[in-house]
């Protein structure tokens, strides 16, 4: 069964929001705003949370909030960041990938990627940036 | 894009990286932009994020990651810093300092809004 065009912006609109405080809610599951997204060194998988940089320098404990950055509302069935992630005088580290999790104190898993790590070596205040865009989600 | 980079540990603990700006390898600070894209379902690599020196960084990569300016935060703040710093020709140790006395002031201000 195919999934009506609104719906599916819709949804898009609630799993990418870039809105800075406020909840919503997924079936029995309450997710808190804003979201984040974890800088992280070993890669998430569907069943286990990769390991995030160390929280010093520029990296926030938890991830960098993501609010305001999916200020276009999803249009056929696709969304994507409309500004760069950044943390400005990194920690040094690998950087192997990302993961936007939700701020619930223990925070709920949204997304991850890639698949493959990146494995890029970060030095000690570094800049390492997600690009505007490359946070995106289709619903088909 | 550029070929995946392979590291050189010196002493100090910092890596050596290719800029694909200049094409140097050093261990100066960097802006490392972007996620590697990754073809779905296969995992096959299709193009690697580039890295530069600060002070190598292309204008629409810089204005990707400063904004609009409408939008005030800690990092751009001082990424900013750290290109105006680099463009003058501040780097390795000093640029270091520099990026950081900028983020301590600049989240301690953050801390008081």
């Amino acid at each position: 069964m195919a999934k009506a065009q609104a719906f599916a912006n819709d949804v898009l609109d609630m799993e990418l929001n870039g809105a800075a405080s406020g909840t919503f809610i997924v079936g029995s599951r309450t997710y808190t705003l804003p979201l984040k997204c974890r800088f992280q060194t070993t890669l998430s998988t569907a069943t286990a949370q990769g390991a995030e940089f160390t929280a010093s320098g520029g990296y926030p404990a938890g991830g960098v909030s993501l609010s305001g950055l999916f200020s276009t509302a999803a249009a056929s069935a696709s969304k994507a960041s409309t500004g760069a992630v950044t943390v400005s005088n990194a920690p040094a580290g690998t950087w192997a990938g990302i993961e936007i999790t939700d701020s619930t104190g223990t925070p709920n898993r949204m997304n991850f990627g890639p698949t493959t790590s990146l494995a890029k070596t970060v030095n000690a205040g570094d800049t390492v940036t997600v690009p505007s865009t490359q946070l995106s989600g289709t619903e088909s | 894009m550029t070929e995946q980079k392979t590291t050189d540990l010196i002493g100090g603990g910092r890596a050596h990286e290719k800029c694909d700006g200049c094409e140097q390898w050093d261990d100066h600070l960097k802006v490392h932009y972007g996620l590697d894209r990754v073809e779905e379902g296969t995992g096959r690599v299709l193009f690697k994020a580039p890295v530069y020196h600060h002070d190598c960084t292309p204008p629409h990569v810089r204005r990707d990651i400063l904004g609009d300016g409408s939008v005030h935060s800690t990092a751009a703040e001082v990424t900013r810093a750290a290109f105006d710093a680099a463009d003058k020709g501040l780097r390795g140790a000093k640029l270091l300092a520099h990026i950081q006395t900028v983020h301590e002031k600049a989240a301690a201000a953050a801390e008081k809004e």
